[in-house]
C-alpha cells in the first residue's frame, strides 16, 4: 500500500539535511518546532553532535505560538541567542507545524537580517521532504548569496559538493576523497560541506572542475556550471574506481560534463544514494563486465543521472515488490533491508546513515579503501 | 516578576546529546497486545521508529506516511482503514493479531483536526474485538495542562474495563519502568493488605492487564500519572494517593504513613529503615569528601528535593539542572534558594549550556544531561525512568553514586546505550 511503512524506518528529513549542510559555518541554525523534528536531527541524522558546539536550536514552538501565528517569540530569541554567540549566519528552518500555518521562513530570515544585519538564511523545509533535498537547497542558498567570481582560476582546482555525513558517514570518507585527489595532483578549492568555510564558499568559482559525489551536489553542480561555467562530474571513486579521476582529467581538457552511470541489467540490486550507487556498480562492473547490476533508490532520483533500468522506489512496498521479483540474487544496502529480505536473496550490508542512523553508522566502510574493495570482490565472487 | 523568571527564561532549546527519554510510543507499548500505527509526515516518526529498532520493540509499531497532497485534501483520512486492515491481515496470519490498536498522530494534526473519535469509531465497528484508541505525539503541547507525557498515561490506562468489584491490590501510576523489585514498598504495602501491587510492566497479556482494573488504590509515584489516577477514580472509582518519589527520609516515612492511613491498615515500624537510609546518606556524603554532586531533572523527577536531601545530609552540591520548575518541586526550591543561593541552576536546554564548565569535570553527576553538559567525568548512569523508591531508593542511589565517583565514565558509550527520545 502507497505511503504505509511496515517495516523500515523513514529516511532523514529535509531539514536535518539543512543543519547537516550548515555545522561546520560557525552559524546559528534553529529548527522551528516543538522538540521532536529537533531531536530527529540531534538524536538520530548528526554522527557529530556528540562533542561539537554547533549552535543547532529548536524554536520550541508550541500550540499557541502557532495558533496566533507569533513569529516575534521566535525572533526574539534567535537574537537572544545570537548575542551569547555572535554568528557568521543565521538560518531559520521550517517543519511539518510551520508548513501548515503558512510560516514564512524567507520572510521570518528577511526581518532577522534587518534587525542584526547577520547574513539569515530562510528554509521551508517540511519534513515531507528528505535529507538530500535539504542539502542541495542549502548549498544553492549559500553559493547564490556567498559565491563570487575568482580573480583567477586555481589550475587543477576541484570543489567537492555534497559531502554529507548521511551519506558517506561522519568517518574518513570524506577526508579519502580529499586525499585521493590531492595523490593526483588536485588542489581542493572548496568542501561542500563537510569541513566547509564560509570563506571557501565564496571561493568556488576558483575550481577548473567540480566533482559532484552525492546527488545532493547535483544542484550545485549545476548552478556553479550556470553562474561560472565551471564544468563537471558526478561520480565518487567507490572502492578507488579510477574512472571518476580520469572523468574529472577528461572535464579538464574539454570542458565537458560527465556522469558515471551505466546501464541496469538483473542480478545484483544496488538500493542506495543514487551517485554513490552508480560509482560503486561501475567498480563491480570493471571488475566483472558481465555481471548485471542494477541501481535504485528510495531517496532522490534524478533521470539525468540513472542507467537505462534504473528506477526511483520511494515506497517500502515498491522495494519489497523488486526484492520478490526473482531477478535479483544479491542486494547491496543499508542492513535494515534485512528485516524485508526474501529467503534466497543475499544481503551484502552498506551502511546507509540517512537511513538507518546510528545504528550502523560506526560501520559506514571507506568507500575509496580496502573495505570496499573486498565488498566488489564479494559481490564478483557470488 | 515571578520567582523563578530570574532562573528559569524562555529562550531556544538546546537538545544536548544526552537530552531525552522514552518517548511516547515506547510508553504506548507498555500495553500489552498493542499494535501502533503513526500517521503523520515521515520525519515525525523516524527517531521513534530507530529507537525501537535499538531496543527491538520495532515489530508492533507501523507508518502511515502524509504527503503534501494528502495534506491538503485530508483523503488520508480514507485510507487508515485500509491501512489498518492490511496490517491486521498480516498480523493474524503471524499469529501476533492485537488486542489494542492505537493510531498515533503527531503535531499537525492538532491543526489539521482529524476527527479521530469518528475514525476510532469506524475501526472499533469494523473490528470489534480490537480495541482502537488515538494517541498524541503533539510536543507543541508541552506547555499546555495536558502535554504529551501526561496525555498517553491516560490512553495507556484508558483501555481498562471498570471491574464488577474491588480487590485488594494497589496499582503503582505515574512510573513508566517498574519499581526495582528489592524496594521495601512491596513487603510493606503487603504487610497493609494490599495483595498485589500492580504495574502496567507485570503483564504481557491484555486480559491479565485488566487486573489493574480490580485495585482498591492506585499511588501515583510520578506527577505525569496524576491525570491518568483521577480518570481512573472517575471511571473505575479507584481513589488515588500521590505518593511521589522522594529522598528525604522523613518524607519517605510521611508517605508510607499517608498510604498504610487510605488503606486502613497500621504503619509497620519504619525507623530502623529510615535509619539505614540516612546513614546511607551519611556514609556516601563521607566517602566523597568534599566532591561535589550535580543534580540532573531529566533523570530525577525532582530534582530540587534530591539537592535539599543531600545539602542536608552533608554533601556538597555543585549545581542543579532543571528546565522548568515542577509544581510538586517548588517548595524545595524555595528552600534552595534561600539556604543555598550560591548553587548554580542551570537550564537543561538552554542554547548557553553548548559551552560546558571545566570546574565540573571532578564532579559526579546524577543523569546524563547533568554529566554531559556539566562535563563532569563521574556520572550515574540513570534517567528518568530509573526504578528508585523509598528508603532503598535511597540506598541505591547512594551505592551508584558512589560507583561513579570510583570510576571515570565513558559518557558516549552511556549514552548509546541510553537509547534517548526527544
Amino acid at each position: 500500500m502507497k505511503n504505509l511503512w511496515i517495516s523500515l524506518p523513514a529516511y532523514a528529513p529535509d531539514y536535518s539535511g539543512i543543519c547537516s549542510a550548515l555545522f561546520d559555518l560557525g552559524g546559528i541554525s534553529v529548527l522551528h518546532d516543538a522538540s521532536g523534528c529537533t531531536g530527529n536531527y540531534t538524536g538520530y541524522d548528526e554522527p557529530r553532535w556528540f562533542g561539537s558546539s554547533a549552535k543547532v536550536f529548536c524554536s520550541g514552538l508550541r500550540e499557541i505560538d502557532a495558533v496566533m501565528g507569533n513569529d516575534e517569540k521566535l525572533l526574539d530569541n534567535v537574537i537572544k541567542a545570537g548575542s551569547l554567540f555572535p554568528p557568521s549566519i543565521y538560518a531559520v528552518i521550517g517543519s511539518p507545524v510551520p508548513m501548515v500555518i503558512g510560516s514564512d521562513m524567507r520572510g521570518i530570515a528577511r526581518e532577522l537580517e534587518a534587525r542584526t544585519g547577520v547574513p539569515s538564511f530562510g528554509f521551508p523545509a517540511n519534513g515531507l521532504r528528505l535529507y538530500d533535498r535539504g542539502i542541495s537547497d542549502a548549498l544553492c542558498a549559500l553559493i547564490r548569496r556567498f559565491a563570487r567570481p575568482a580573480a583567477s582560476v586555481i589550475p587543477r582546482g576541484v570543489n567537492l559538493l555534497g559531502t554529507n555525513p548521511l551519506d558517506l558517514g561522519a568517518g574518513e570518507n570524506a577526508a579519502d576523497l580529499e586525499k585521493a585527489l590531492r595523490d593526483r595532483g588536485f588542489t581542493v578549492v572548496g568542501r561542500m560541506m563537510m569541513g566547509a568555510s564560509l570563506g571557501e564558499v565564496a571561493a568556488l568559482s576558483g575550481a577548473e572542475v567540480n566533482l559532484a559525489v552525492t546527488v545532493s551536489g547535483l544542484e550545485a553542480a549545476k548552478l556553479l556550471k550556470e553562474s561560472f561555467g565551471t564544468p563537471y562530474v558526478v561520480g565518487m571513486p567507490m572502492a578507488g574506481c579510477e574512472d571518476v579521476f580520469s572523468a574529472l582529467e577528461a572535464a579538464l581538457r574539454d570542458g565537458e560534463c560527465r556522469v558515471i552511470r551505466d546501464d541496469a541489467a538483473d542480478g545484483v540490486l544496488i538500493v542506495g544514494e543514487q551517485v554513490c550507487a552508480n560509482s560503486l556498480r561501475r567498480a563491480i562492473i570493471n571488475r566483472a563486465p558481465g555481471l548485471g547490476v542494477t541501481v535504485v533508490a528510495m531517496t532522490a532520483f534524478e533521470d539525468c543521472l540513472a542507467g537505462k533500468g534504473d528506477r526511483a522506489v520511494p515506497e517500502e512496498e515498491q522495494l519489497l515488490d523488486l526484492l520478490e521479483s526473482g531477478r535479483f540474487h544479491t542486494l547491496i544496502g543499508d542492513p535494515v533491508f534485512g528485516d524485508i529480505l526474501p529467503e534466497k536473496m543475499r544481503l551484502i550490508p552498506l551502511p546507509h546513515p540517512a537511513l538507518s542512523s546510528k545504528l550502523y553508522w560506526d560501520q559506514v566502510p571507506h568507500f575509496l579503501g580496502t573495505t570496499l574493495t573486498e565488498l566488489v570482490e564479494d559481490v564478483v565472487n557470488g | 516578576m515571578n520567582c523563578c523568571d530570574d532562573v528559569f527564561e524562555t529562550s531556544l532549546h538546546y537538545a544536548s546529546p544526552a537530552h531525552g527519554g522514552w518517548g511516547v510510543l515506547k510508553t504506548g507499548q507498555l500495553i500489552p497486545e498493542s499494535y501502533h500505527l503513526f500517521v503523520s509526515p515521515a520525519a515525525c516518526g523516524r527517531h521513534g521508529a530507530l529507537a525501537a529498532r535499538l531496543e527491538n520493540r520495532n515489530r508492533t509499531v507501523s507508518y502511515y506516511h502524509l504527503t503534501e497532497q494528502s495534506i491538503v485534501s485530508g483523503d488520508y483520512e480514507k485510507e487508515i482503514p485500509a491501512a489498518v486492515e492490511l496490517l491486521l491481515g498480516r498480523l493474524t496470519k503471524q499469529g501476533r493479531r492485537p488486542r489494542v490498536f492505537s493510531v498515533f498522530v503527531s503535531c499537525i494534526d492538532d491543526l489539521l483536526g482529524t476527527d479521530l473519535d469518528a475514525l476510532t469509531d469506524e475501526l472499533s465497528s469494523s473490528w470489534p474485538d480490537i480495541r482502537f484508541i488515538s494517541c498524541h505525539m503533539n510536543p507543541t503541547t508541552t506547555d499546555t495542562g495536558v502535554p504529551p507525557a501526561v496525555n498517553i498515561q491516560t490512553k495507556i490506562y484508558s483501555v481498562l474495563e471498570p471491574a464488577a468489584e474491588h480487590d485488594e491490590g494497589v496499582n503503582l501510576i505515574g512510573n513508566l519502568q517498574a519499581i526495582r523489585p528489592d524496594c521495601e514498598l512491596f513487603p510493606l504495602l503487603k504487610s497493609m493488605g494490599a495483595e498485589e501491587v500492580r504495574h502496567i510492566s507485570d503483564y504481557k497479556r491484555f486480559d491479565d492487564y485488566q487486573a489493574m482494573a480490580r485495585s482498591r488504590l492506585s499511588l501515583v509515584l510520578a506527577p505525569p500519572g496524576k491525570l491518568s489516577a483521577q480518570q481512573m477514580e472517575k471511571r473505575l472509582g479507584i481513589p488515588f494517593l500521590m505518593a511521589l518519589t522522594a529522598f528525604r527520609p522523613e518524607t519517605i516515612t510521611r508517605t508510607y504513613r499517608q498510604i498504610a492511613e487510605d488503606l486502613g491498615a497500621e504503619c509497620p515500624e519504619l525507623e530502623e529503615m529510615e535509619a539505614k537510609a540516612r546513614d546511607a546518606l551519611r556514609q556516601t556524603a563521607e566517602a566523597l569528601d568534599g566532591r561535589s554532586v550535580i543534580v540532573d531533572g531529566e533523570a530525577i523527577t525532582r530534582p530540587f528535593e534530591l539537592a535539599r536531601t543531600l545539602l542536608e545530609n552533608g554533601f556538597s552540591v555543585h549545581s542543579v539542572y532543571e528546565q522548568k520548575l515542577l509544581p510538586s518541586d517548588r517548595q524545595d526550591f524555595e528552600w534552595l534558594r534561600e539556604h543555598h543561593p550560591r548553587i548554580s541552576i542551570r537550564q537543561t536546554l538552554h542554547p548557553k549550556e553548548t559551552v560546558s564548565d571545566p570546574e565540573a569535570e571532578d564532579c559526579i553527576a546524577i543523569g546524563y544531561s547533568a554529566g554531559y553538559l556539566s562535563g563532569a567525568k563521574h556520572v550515574v548512569d540513570i534517567g528518568g525512568q530509573n526504578g528508585l523508591y523509598g528508603y532503598r531508593g535511597v540506598c541505591t542511589l547512594m551505592e551508584l553514586i558512589r560507583a561513579a565517583a570510583a570510576e571515570e565514565t565513558d559518557m558516549r558509550r552511556l549514552l548509546e546505550d541510553a537509547v534517548l527520545v526527544i
